[in-house]
């Protein structure tokens, strides 16, 4: 029965550059909101934010870190959050896992620099900044994590998602501790991307108030450490509070807002009372998202009702306080939540007056002292209908009947019985298996386009970009093969992901000085719009997350995916993943060598001597299950990720380490498929392997039909799944070395420019 | 009016994405929103900046969008009344 407690705290927000800060500004009644200092808009006499008044410049003093990296602020602040939490923990974080999140990444810069990055490309430094993953590798780098690390983006929900699968990391032994929460720092893309929404408040936001009339935005950072309970006792940590419940739900309604009865919010936190085995009544006090907004806080006070009847317990959002802070939101209310319940005080909802008529709700508008306090629940909900709730229980007070089952389960052997994918190859056919390659001389490879009108009607279709349309196609193609309707859980993987409507957005923004700007692109500009959309189609109210850390976003759901089906809960799951190339993606990627910057034909990639690989796009999806069925292509045995390996030693160690654990050898491998991508600078890693711990081993490449994307490694599981399936190496795939009779066991080997190792073994 | 309603449904048809549809297959007097053209609260801030932007009508709070754009027709008349 393992149990997760938070060991230390670190924090940055409008209200406090640290945690005595913080809930000193909380007894104080003193809000973070105001005028606009530091970010550079053309809305600054218009809007209030809830902003961070130091500068990059003092951020960077601040954080004690080498000015000359590019930073975003983001990174710093995730930096300065973090390091107050390892220090607070009293750990060295060698082996800890770290869970981030965050919405926009490196906006900060990218909108700046956006044009320069498409043009002359002077600040080219910051290319590699903008994607979400980035301020975790800055913040692992930083600090010294060695672990696994990943990043969620589900929209506002983002952080509470990072705290509950890192729990669950914990819970499963993956690891023993894990730093978890999530960094978003103001830009002008989400102030005019929310004001394209209309919820913006020109005032002072006032949460549950009749008078509301949207949100006033913020940034800022915060992580927890959380550590395995009883190792936690041993070492005499200090606890804070014990991590007892959580959950994730789809309200499956609308992109933007929320059901009319909040079933998504109902969900959230009714599942959250159940995975910490309390009942309505228990809980002391919740720290509710409560945004300000006309829609958000009328459809949470109605599912608060529908969850606790007429004794719905007290209650705040702190908002007011900080403002919105997007990615960081469910953290930042996570830590005051524990600070609440560590002090036995409830903060206020400030700027309140009166109740909303639908729902006569009053929140706690003064500093209120409990005697007992031992349960607090706190809710975060973001677009694509993306709903949480965590449960913290006082340390003292846990109830030990609360028996958890989780680590007791044996695995269970995983099954791939679904599979589509979505290529530049005839790949969607179910029985093409790439008997012939479609070989051209391009910039990049893009998929061959399906007829989208026959499986998505023309009303939903014409909203939806490139990214979308593939991954609702291929997503719901798997679950036909899996003879599917409705899986218990949803996840996806992207890298880069709604590059088309990110660009856009971001074009006409800077076009148009920040001035008329209409709302779509920006709303499908979120990472968990393809997720969302698949919930919102099949009208699907599950556990629904997006990772997007690079080339360990495609993996990171998978490695979530396989522990909530050992974890008992899910019995089918619905896994993805997908990215989309563009032009400009395309351009700016080559100005620094990450993509060939002539074209090249894609079957001579390997011998091209130009810097880069050749880019591509697609979209992959499989429905994984514990129940074999007629149509099984696969076992998934495990995945494994690694970040900055010390050399093709180390490389090596890690491989066999993976292997070891699985209790294989390498003579049990058939197959090892190989992502080399046509970089020569960093392909010799692969060459190298083939030439030692894999010299008696038949290899395959596959990145010369697909191209390199982030979450090519999708597609390489799609055509491991196929060849266990059929039994059958397709000649188009570079064989060298001799095939076995049978395949059983397949490695896939994948690395991004040797940052971003990754490992998936197939077996029969 | 007549022009405006004219004008209004090959703009609508670009803003709105409605890539399946002619001029002539909008009716002014439908509904947009609900069982008309099934428009939905995304259109309607769609339609906010397409006031704004070709006729440099201003609307402040979105609710007042629910009459505005009932049909063709009354956002006709609504620009109509406003446009200087």
């Amino acid at each position: 029965m393992t149990k997760v407690v938070v060991t230390g705290i670190g924090i940055i927000s409008s209200i406090g550059n640290n945690i005595h800060e913080t809930y000193s500004s909380l007894i104080k009644q003193k809000s973070g909101i105001g005028k606009i200092d530091i970010l550079d808009t053309l809305h600054k006499d218009e809007f209030l934010l809830g902003e961070v008044k130091l500068s990059n410049d003092e951020l960077i003093k601040k954080a004690k870190v080498d000015p000359s990296f590019p930073w975003t602020r983001t990174a710093l602040l995730g930096v300065i959050a973090t390091k107050q939490a390892i220090k607070d923990a009293q750990i060295i974080p060698n082996d800890t896992a770290l869970v981030s999140a965050s919405t926009v990444g490196g906006m900060d810069r990218s909108e700046i620099f956006y044009k320069d990055f498409l043009t002359d490309a002077i600040h080219s430094k910051y290319i590699d900044s903008h994607h979400a993953g980035n301020s975790t590798e800055m913040i692992a780098e930083q600090t010294g994590v060695g672990g696994l690390i990943t990043t969620i983006s589900t929209a506002c929900s983002s952080s509470l998602n990072s705290i509950m699968f890192g729990a669950r990391l914990i819970k499963n032994g993956i690891t023993n501790s894990a730093i978890v929460g999530g960094t978003d720092a103001l830009s002008k893309f989400t102030l005019n991307g929310f004001n394209t929404l209309m919820i913006l408040d020109k005032e002072l936001c006032r949460p549950f108030d009749s008078s509301r009339m949207g949100l006033n935005l913020g940034e800022g950072a915060a992580f927890l450490v959380l550590e395995e309970k009883e190792s936690a006792i041993l070492s005499g940590k200090h606890i804070y509070a014990e991590v007892s419940g959580y959950a994730n739900s789809n309200d499956a309604h609308h992109q933007t807002a929320s059901s009319e009865n909040g079933e998504g919010p109902y969900l959230a936190m009714s599942r959250a009372l159940v995975s910490a085995k309390l009942s309505p009544p228990d809980i002391d006090y919740i720290n509710v998202h409560g945004t300000g907004t006309d829609n958000n806080d009328l459809t949470e006070g109605k599912a608060l009702l529908r969850l606790f009847g007429d004794k719905v317990p007290l209650f705040s959002s702190t908002k007011a306080f900080t403002g919105h802070t997007l990615g960081a939101a469910g953290v930042i209310e996570s830590v005051i939540s524990i600070l609440s319940l560590k002090n036995k005080t409830v903060p206020p909802n400030i700027n309140f007056s009166t109740p909303i008529d639908e729902i006569g709700l009053n929140p706690v508008t003064t500093i209120i002292k409990l005697d007992s306090f031992n349960h607090v629940l706190t809710n975060s909900f973001g677009f694509g209908g993306n709903d949480s709730s965590v449960v913290f229980s006082s340390f003292e007070n846990k109830k030990e009947s609360n028996k958890s089952n989780l680590n007791s389960n044996e695995a269970k052997p995983v099954y791939i019985i679904g599979a589509s994918t979505i290529s530049p190859q005839n790949t969607l056919e179910d029985e093409f298996f790439l008997d012939k390659v479609e070989v051209g001389n391009d910039k990049f490879l893009q998929i061959l386009k399906p007829n989208y009108r026959e499986y998505i009607a023309p009303k939903l279709l014409r909203r939806m970009s490139k990214i979308v349309r593939m991954g609702i196609v291929s997503a719901s193609q798997a679950m036909k093969d899996a003879g599917i309707t409705n899986p218990d859980a949803i996840l996806t993987g992207t890298g880069m992901g709604c590059q088309i409507d990110t660009e856009k957005f971001l074009n006409s923004m800077i076009e148009n000085r920040e001035g008329l700007l209409t709302p779509t692109s920006f709303i499908q500009s979120t990472h968990n719009t393809v997720g969302g959309s698949i919930a919102l189609g099949i009208q699907n109210h599950n556990y629904n997350l997006t990772y997007v850390h690079r080339t360990f976003s495609f993996e990171s759901a998978l490695l979530d995916g396989l522990l909530l089906l050992k974890e008992n809960e899910q019995r089918n799951i619905l896994l993805g993943g997908f990215d989309e190339i563009t032009e400009e993606s395309w351009l700016i990627k080559s100005k620094i060598n990450h993509y060939k910057k002539e074209p090249v034909v894609n079957s001579d990639i390997y011998n091209d001597n130009q810097k880069g690989a050749q880019a591509g796009e697609g979209s992959s999806f499989f429905v994984l299950s514990t129940k074999k069925t007629e149509n099984v292509y696969a076992r998934v045995r495990d995945v494994y990720m690694f970040f900055r390996p010390v050399g093709q030693e180390n490389i090596e160690d890690r491989i066999s380490g993976f292997l070891c654990k699985n209790s294989l050898e390498l003579s049990d491998i058939d197959l090892v498929i190989l992502g080399n991508n046509g970089d020569n600078k960093f392909d010799h890693i692969y060459t190298d392997l083939q030439n030692g711990l894999f010299l008696n081993n038949a290899t395959v490449r596959y990145k010369h039909i697909c191209g390199e994307y982030d979450t090519s490694s999708a597609f390489a599981m799609w055509l491991g799944a196929r060849i266990i399936k059929e039994n059958k190496i397709p000649a188009s795939i570079l064989l060298s070395g001799k095939q076995n009779e049978k395949i059983r066991n397949i490695l896939i080997y994948n690395h991004f420019r040797n940052i971003n190792h990754s490992l998936i073994l197939l077996g029969k | 009016m007549k022009d405006i309603v004219e004008k209004l449904k090959v703009q609508l048809i670009d803003q709105l994405n409605l890539e399946d549809m002619e001029p002539e297959d909008i009716d002014p007097d439908e509904p947009l929103f609900g069982d008309g053209l099934g428009l939905d609260s995304i259109d309607a801030l769609e339609l906010i900046v397409l006031l704004e932007k070709e006729y440099g009508i201003k609307i402040q709070n979105p609710k007042d969008g629910q009459k505005i754009f009932f049909s063709l027709n009354t956002m006709a008349e609504f620009i109509k009344e406003n446009q200087k």
